[in-house]
C-alpha cells in the first residue's frame, strides 16, 4: 500500500467516525474500517523488510503408480494405524461388497511414526492395491501420506481414508512429500458404538464406491506428473511499506501470530547477524516443522528481530532452530492437542544474556525471556509455515504458545542443574525444549500434593515440576536427591491416573520422543524437577 | 484432483494454499499486499536499498552515510494517573516501654496463628504485666473491618503474617490513623508487595517485618520450629513498636510522576523505536515482546473505533487504583497491536474489570498466577474476526491475541501491577494474552451464554472471569469418537478435578480448594467454565439436554457424602437447603447417608467453542464475584457482564 493510499483510508475513517457520531443508527460499511488501517504518514517512516518464510527444498514429484482396471481377482490390503474406528467396520462392509476381491486388514504396528517396514514389505509382495485408513489426530496425517507415498513407490495404487475434519492436513500433508495429487476418500467421523446408527448404508456405500474408484480410475495426466516441484524461489525482500503496512502485510500472509512485529530491515537483521560468527547462508536446519523448511542464520536473524530479540541472543535462537528441527517436534507441531513448547535454558548463556530465573519467570516483563519464547512461537509460524487450521490442527490453541521461556536457577539450587543431569558440562549452555505447556501452577503443598497434580493432567505423558530453590533445600535436609523427589512424584502420580489412559509419553532432556513407556519402570523417569524460585517455598508449579 | 482451496473464512488472509507453500496465488486479488511485494522485489533486483536507511549496525565509527537528521519517535504515555490516598506519614507515638500496655495480636490467615501463640508466649515472658489480645484481622476486601474494636481496646498491635499476595494492608494504615502504633509481618518474598500496598494506602513509611518464608511455611504444624522464627524476629519487633519515629517516617517523600508524553531519539526510526522498546520494558510499561509505539497519530487513529469521548473515566483500576479512561486504554490497545474495530470491546472489558462485583485485585496481586478469562457473546465478535472455532486460544488470530494482550497491558498501566512487586511467582505464559475468544454461537444447539442470561440476541457482550488454572480434555474428545456418556462423564470428572485427582470430599476436610471453612461458601465460591466443542454439544442436544439440564447433571454426577461433614458444616448446609439457595440441595440430602453438590450449578457455565476437530476445556476459579465493599447488602451477580456499546466502526455494538 501507498502511503497516500494509507492516508486516504486513513482520512475515510475518521470522517466515517465525525459524521457518524450521535448517528447510531447510520449503517456504515464496516469493510471500510476492517481493511482500512495506517496513520503513519512519513516517507521516513517506511521499512524494506526480509521475508521471514523458511526455504522450500525443490524435491521429486511422486506420479501416481497406474491403477488397476477393476478388483477382480485382486488382493487388496486394508492397513490402520493406531486405533480404528468405522474402518474396521468399513473393512468388514468391503469385503461384502467386493466378494471376488480378497480384503486383507492389517494394523500397522506402534505409534504413527513407525515405518513398521515387515508390514510393507508383505505389501510389496503380496498387494495388488492398498487402501490405508486412520481416524486419529492432525499429528499422524503426515505419517500416513509418508506410508501412502512409499507404497505408491512400489507401483501399487493406493488410497487414503481420512476423517473429514482433517481435509486441510492431508491436503497440505501431501503437498508436502511430492504427491499433491494423492488419492483419499473423506468419511464422516462417528463414535464407535454408533457406527451403523450414525453412518447410513448410502453412506458407507458412498465411501466404498469412492475407493473404488481411487483405486480404478485412470490417471489424469496431473496425476501422472513427475519431475520438480517448489522450484519457485522466495525474493529475500518482502515488501517495503510504513510500520503499520508491514503489520498487516505480515499478518495477512500468516507469518505472525497476530501481534506487532518489529520490521526485519536490512539494518535490524545486519545488527542481529553480528551476535554469531556463523555465515548468514549456512543452513541451521533442513527440517523446520511442520513444513520442513530449510533455515538459515539469516532467516534466523530475521525473524529474532520480528520477535524484539537483542543481537546478543542470536548464539540461543540457533541453538532453538536446530532443536526444532528434531523428529520429536514432528507430531506436537501438527496434533490437534494443542501443545505448545516448553523452552528452558542452563548454562553460563544465561546470565550473559540476562534473563530473569526469578519471580514471574515464566510470565511477561523480561526481555530475554518474553523475547526467545515468543522467537520459537514466530518461527513456528514464519520459517516452519505452520497455520492453524490447515497444518497446525490444534482444537483450542493456547495461549502459552505466545511466549514460554525460562532458564533454570542453577545459582541458588542446591542440586546439579538440569543440564548436567542429562550429561552435559556445567560450563556448558544447554537449551531444552518439550512438547507440553498446558501449565498448571502453584500446588501448595508437600509432594504428594504435587503427585496429585501431575496424575491430574488429561494429556498421557510425564511433567516438569518447578520447585523453589528454599524448597529444593528442605527436601535435601531431609535427605531427599533430586532423583529421590523425581521417582518420588512419578510413583506416586502413576497409580492415581485414570484407568482409561495408563500410557505416559517419555519426557527425556530432549523433546519427548512419542513413544510409549511404561513409567513404572522405565529409567526415563518421566517427571523432571527444575529448580526456579517461586517467591514461595510452599508453591511449586507443575507444567505437563 | 484434490486441490480444490478450502473454505476460507478469514477475509483478510490470503489463500491457505499460498500462505503455506509460498507458491505466487495465481488469482491474487489482495490487491494491497501484491502492490507492496513487487514494489519490494523490484527495488531489490536494481540492488538499491528502497529506502535510505543508514546501516548503524556496522561495530566501531559512525557510518558516513547515516541520515543527516535525527529521527524523534513521541509516544503518549500509557500509565494512569494515580487516585491513591494522598501521603501520610506515621503519626502515633511509639510508647518507650511496653510493660502494663495492650497488646493486640491480630492474625491474618489461620496458618499465622502458630507465630501468634509464639509471640504471645515471648511477650508475656519479657513484659508480664503487658495485656495480651488476640483478634483475628481482614486479610481480604472480602472480610469484615474490625480495625475501630481493636484501636478501641488496644495500646499496640502486631498483624501478619502476609503470606499470600492478594492480602491487603488497609487495617494496618487505619490503625496507625487511629493513633495506634503498630508493626505489620509478611514473608520476605512478599516485602516488595507489601510496601507497594503501604504506598497505595497513603502510608509508605509504614514498618515492615519480614519473617523468611520457607521456615514460616514449613513451621506451620511444627510449635517449636515456629518459636524459633519468632525469637528470630522478637527484639526487632520490640524496636518497631517502641523506636520513636524518625523525621522520614513522619514526612515521607510525596509521589510524583510525569504523565507526558516521551520522546525517543535516534539516527534512524529503527534505532529510536529500539530504545523506545528498551525503555518500555525497563520501566516496567510492556511485556518484553516488541510493542506498536502508541504516537499521537496511533491513538487518535484508535480512538476513530468509539464515539466515547477520550477523557470519559471508566474506573479505578487495583491494584494501586489507575484512573481507566478511554484514552489511556486505547494507548495501550494500540501498544498491543489491536485495531480500532477491537476498541469497544476492549473498553467494556476494562468497564467488566473494574466492576466492584469483579475481583481484579485477586488477578493482579494473587501469587496463584492466574489470568484473565473473557469471552464474547453477539455479533460483534464476528464483525471484528474474532475466532471462536478451531484453535480458539491462540495463536494467529489478531482480534484475539491484541484483544487479550491489550488488556494485559491495561493491568500493568492503567492498574500500575508492576511485576516485581504484583504478578504470581513463576508467572504465567497465557499472561502474555490471556484466555479470550468469542462463543460459537452459530453452530451451538442452544442459546448463547448472554442470551441465556437475560440479554438480547443482537446485544454484544464480553464476560470476565478470573481463570486459575485449566484443564483440557485432550484426546478424550471428538477425534477419538467416543460415545457421549463417556465425554460427560469426563466433563463431570474435570469439574472435580481441577485440583488433582481428588474426591470433592477433601474440599470440605480441608484438602485442596479454598481457606474457608464455611461449607456453602465452599459451594458458592467455585466458578467453572467449560468450553465445549459444537458436535459434542449438538450429541448432547439431541439425547435431549437442554443446557440447563445438562450443568445440572454433570454437577450432580460427583456429590459430596453428607456424612463427611462436620456438625458445623452440616448446620451450614442445612439452612442453606431450607432456604433453597443451591440448586440440587434439598432438605431431604441433608440425611446420613445422603449426598450434597460440591459445586453450585449457577457458577458452571457451558460455552460453545471450537470446531470440528473436537476437545473440551475447563477454566476454574474461585472466589472471583465479590461484594461491593460499599454496599455489602446488595446481591452478588453470579458473572459480570457488560454491554458493548458507542462503537464507531462496525456495525454491532453501537
Amino acid at each position: 500500500m501507498t502511503s497516500e493510499n494509507s492516508q486516504k483510508k486513513s482520512m475515510l475513517s475518521r470522517r466515517t467516525f465525525l459524521t457518524a457520531g450521535g448517528l447510531s443508527a447510520m449503517a456504515i460499511p464496516a469493510v471500510l474500517s476492517m481493511t482500512g488501517s495506517a496513520y503513519a504518514s512519513k516517507d521516513s517512516d517506511k521499512f524494506t523488510v526480509l521475508n521471514p518464510q523458511g526455504i522450500r527444498q525443490p524435491r521429486s514429484r511422486i506420479p501416481l503408480s497406474p491403477r488397476l482396471k477393476d478388483l477382480k481377482g485382486k488382493t487388496v490390503y486394508f492397513v490402520c494405524q493406531d486405533k480404528p474406528v468405522q474402518t474396521k467396520e468399513l473393512a468388514k462392509r468391503l469385503g461384502k461388497y467386493l466378494k471376488d476381491t480378497s480384503v486383507v486388514f492389517r494394523m500397522k504396528k506402534g505409534w504413527v511414526d513407525d515405518p513398521d517396514m515387515e508390514l510393507r514389505n508383505e505389501i510389496k509382495q503380496k498387494a495388488d492395491a492398498m487402501i490405508y485408513g486412520t481416524a486419529m489426530g492432525g499429528g499422524s496425517g503426515k505419517y500416513a501420506v509418508n506410508w501412502i507415498s512409499e507404497v505408491e513407490k512400489f507401483g501399487i495404487p493406493s488410497v487414503y481414508i481420512v476423517g473429514d475434519p482433517l481435509k486441510q492436513d492431508v491436503e497440505a500433508s501431501s503437498g508436502m512429500f511430492g504427491m499433491p495429487s494423492m488419492r483419499y476418500v473423506l468419511t464422516p467421523l462417528v463414535p464407535e458404538e454408533r457406527v451403523n446408527e450414525d453412518i447410513s448404508d448410502a453412506q458407507f456405500n458412498k465411501v466404498i464406491e469412492g475407493i473404488i474408484q481411487a483405486l480404478t480410475k485412470p490417471l489424469s495426466k496431473e496425476e501422472k506428473k513427475a519431475g520438480k516441484m517448489f522450484t519457485e524461489k522466495i525474493p529475500r525482500i518482502a515488501m517495503s511499506g510504513t510500520l503499520d503496512e508491514v503489520q498487516d502485510y505480515f499478518y495477512q500472509h500468516g507469518w505472525t501470530d497476530g501481534l506487532p512485529i518489529i520490521p526485519p530491515t536490512e539494518e535490524k537483521v545486519k545488527e542481529m547477524l553480528r551476535g554469531t560468527s556463523q555465515p548468514p547462508d549456512k543452513v541451521v536446519t533442513s527440517v523446520m516443522h511442520p513444513e520442513e523448511l530449510t533455515v538459515t542464520v539469516e532467516k534466523t536473524a530475521v525473524v529474532g528481530v520480528m520477535a524484539g530479540c537483542r543481537p546478543e541472543y542470536m548464539p540461543a535462537l540457533l541453538a532453538i532452530i536446530e532443536n526444532y528441527g528434531n523428529p520429536a517436534f514432528t507430531h506436537a507441531a501438527r496434533s490437534e492437542s494443542s501443545f505448545s513448547i516448553i523452552t528452558f535454558f542452563n548454562g553460563p548463556i544465561r546470565n550473559e544474556i540476562k534473563m530473569n530465573p526469578s519471580t514471574n519467570a515464566l510470565g511477561p516483563g523480561n526481555r530475554a525471556n518474553s523475547s526467545i519464547g515468543r522467537f520459537l512461537s514466530l518461527a513456528v509460524i514464519a520459517l516452519g509455515g505452520s497455520q492453524p487450521m490447515l497444518n497446525n490442527m490444534s482444537a483450542l490453541g493456547n495461549p502459552a504458545r505466545y511466549s514460554f521461556c525460562f532458564p533454570e536457577y542453577e545459582e541458588e539450587s542446591p542440586f546439579e542443574p538440569f543440564h548436567v543431569s542429562m550429561g552435559f558440562d556445567k560450563k556448558e549452555s544447554v537449551v531444552t525444549m518439550a512438547a507440553g505447556g498446558w501449565c498448571r501452577s502453584s500446588i501448595m503443598g508437600d509432594l504428594d500434593r504435587i503427585a496429585a497434580a501431575v496424575a491430574g493432567f488429561s494429556m498421557d505423558k510425564g511433567g516438569i515440576v518447578l520447585m523453589d530453590p528454599d524448597a529444593a533445600k528442605l527436601y535435601q535436609q531431609k535427605g531427599m536427591e533430586k532423583k529421590d523427589i523425581e521417582k518420588y512424584i512419578q510413583k506416586t502420580a502413576i497409580p492415581q491416573r485414570n484407568e482409561s489412559s495408563p500410557r505416559w509419553f517419555r519426557l527425556d532432556a530432549l523433546p519427548f520422543a512419542g513413544n510409549f513407556i511404561d513409567p513404572l519402570n522405565d529409567p526415563r523417569c518421566a517427571v523432571k524437577l527444575v529448580v526456579q524460585e517461586s517467591r514461595f517455598a510452599a508453591d511449586p508449579c507443575v507444567i505437563n | 484432483m484434490h486441490y480444490t482451496s478450502p473454505p476460507n473464512n478469514k477475509k483478510n488472509k490470503l489463500e491457505l494454499k499460498e500462505r503455506i507453500t509460498g507458491m505466487k496465488n495465481k488469482s491474487n486479488n489482495n490487491d494491497v499486499s501484491r502492490r507492496g511485494f513487487l514494489k519490494g522485489a523490484a527495488a531489490a533486483a536494481v540492488g538499491i536499498p528502497a529506502v535510505t536507511l543508514p546501516l548503524a549496525c556496522s561495530p566501531g565509527k559512525n557510518n558516513t552515510t547515516s541520515a543527516k537528521n535525527e529521527e524523534l519517535l513521541e509516544v503518549l504515555n500509557p500509565r494512569a494517573e494515580l487516585h491513591s490516598l494522598p501521603v501520610t506519614g506515621l503519626t502515633a507515638p511509639r510508647p518507650a516501654d511496653l510493660a502494663g500496655k495492650k497488646i493486640a495480636l491480630l492474625s491474618e490467615k489461620p496458618d499465622a496463628a502458630a507465630f501468634f501463640d509464639a509471640m504471645e508466649k515471648l511477650l508475656k515472658e519479657k513484659y508480664p504485666t503487658a495485656e495480651i489480645l488476640r483478634f483475628p484481622s481482614a486479610a481480604s476486601p472480602m472480610q469484615p473491618d474490625n480495625s475501630r474494636e481493636v484501636a478501641a481496646k488496644c495500646d499496640v498491635w502486631l498483624q501478619g503474617v502476609k503470606s499470600s499476595g492478594s492480602s491487603t494492608v488497609d487495617t494496618e494504615a487505619k490503625l496507625e490513623k487511629l493513633g495506634r502504633p503498630g508493626v505489620t509481618f509478611t514473608v520476605d518474598g512478599l516485602l516488595a508487595q507489601r510496601k507497594r500496598l503501604a504506598e497505595a494506602n497513603g502510608m509508605p513509611t509504614l514498618r515492615i517485618l519480614t519473617i523468611p518464608a520457607v521456615k514460616f511455611f514449613a513451621s506451620e504444624k511444627a510449635p517449636d520450629k515456629m518459636m524459633e522464627i519468632a525469637s528470630f524476629v522478637f527484639d526487632k519487633t520490640i524496636k518497631g513498636l517502641t523506636d520513636p519515629l524518625t523525621e522520614e517516617e513522619k514526612n515521607p517523600a510525596p509521589f510524583s510522576f510525569d504523565y507526558g508524553p516521551i520522546t525517543f531519539k535516534g539516527k534512524s526510526y529503527t534505532e529510536a523505536n529500539e530504545s523506545f522498546q528498551q525503555y518500555f520494558i525497563d520501566n516496567q510499561m510492556g511485556d518484553g515482546i516488541p510493542l506498536t509505539p502508541p504516537t499521537k497519530e496511533a491513538v487518535e487513529w484508535m480512538l476513530t473505533g468509539t464515539s466515547r469521548s477520550p477523557q470519559e473515566e471508566l474506573g479505578l483500576m487495583t491494584p494501586k487504583d489507575g484512573m481507566a479512561t478511554i484514552e489511556k486504554v486505547a494507548v495501550n490497545s494500540v501498544m498491543a497491536g489491536a485495531k480500532p474495530e477491537y476498541l469497544p470491546v476492549i473498553i467494556a472489558t476494562v468497564e467488566a474489570m473494574v466492576d466492584k462485583h469483579f475481583n481484579l485485585y485477586h488477578i493482579s496481586t494473587g501469587t496463584l498466577n492466574s489470568k484473565l478469562l473473557m469471552w464474547v457473546n453477539g455479533p460483534i465478535a464476528k464483525e471484528i474476526g474474532m475466532n471462536s472455532g478451531q484453535g480458539f486460544l491462540g495463536y494467529g488470530f489478531r482480534a484475539n491475541s491484541s484483544i487479550g494482550r491489550a488488556v494485559s497491558l491495561c493491568m500493568i498501566n492503567i492498574g500500575w501491577a508492576l511485576r516485581d512487586a504484583e504478578i504470581g511467582m513463576q508467572g504465567q505464559p497465557a499472561r502474555y494474552c490471556n484466555y479470550v475468544f468469542a462463543e460459537n454461537e452459530k453452530e451451538s444447539p442452544w442459546v448463547s451464554f448472554a442470551v441465556s442470561r437475560g440479554y438480547k440476541p443482537e446485544e454484544s457482550t464480553v464476560t470476565v472471569e478470573e481463570c486459575i488454572t485449566i484443564n483440557s480434555l485432550g484426546p478424550g474428545g471428538g477425534m477419538d469418537c467416543q460415545p457421549l456418556a463417556s465425554d460427560l462423564d469426563q466433563l463431570a470428572a474435570m469439574i472435580q478435578g481441577f485440583t488433582g485427582p481428588v474426591p470433592p470430599e477433601s474440599k470440605f476436610t480441608g484438602g485442596p480448594g479454598l481457606g474457608s471453612s464455611n461449607a456453602v461458601d465452599i459451594i458458592n465460591s467455585t466458578y467453572c467454565e467449560i468450553g465445549i466443542y459444537p458436535t459434542l454439544a449438538q450429541q448432547a442436544f439431541d439425547a435431549g439436554y437442554s443446557k440447563q439440564e445438562l450443568t445440572q447433571m454433570l454437577c450432580d454426577k460427583y456429590r459430596v457424602k453428607w456424612d463427611i461433614l462436620n456438625k458445623t458444616q452440616k448446620k451450614q448446609i442445612k439452612e442453606a437447603a431450607e432456604a433453597g439457595t443451591i440448586p440440587g440441595l434439598t432438605p431431604n440430602d441433608c440425611k446420613p447417608g445422603g449426598t450434597i453438590p460440591s459445586i453450585n450449578s449457577n457458577h458452571i457455565v457451558l460455552l460453545v467453542v471450537g470446531g470440528t476437530v473436537g476437545q473440551c476445556i475447563g477454566f476454574y476459579s474461585v472466589g472471583s464475584i465479590v461484594t461491593d465493599p460499599e454496599n455489602p447488602d446488595a446481591p452478588k451477580p453470579d458473572f459480570v457482564t457488560k454491554t458493548v456499546h458507542r462503537a464507531a466502526l462496525t456495525k454491532a455494538g453501537r
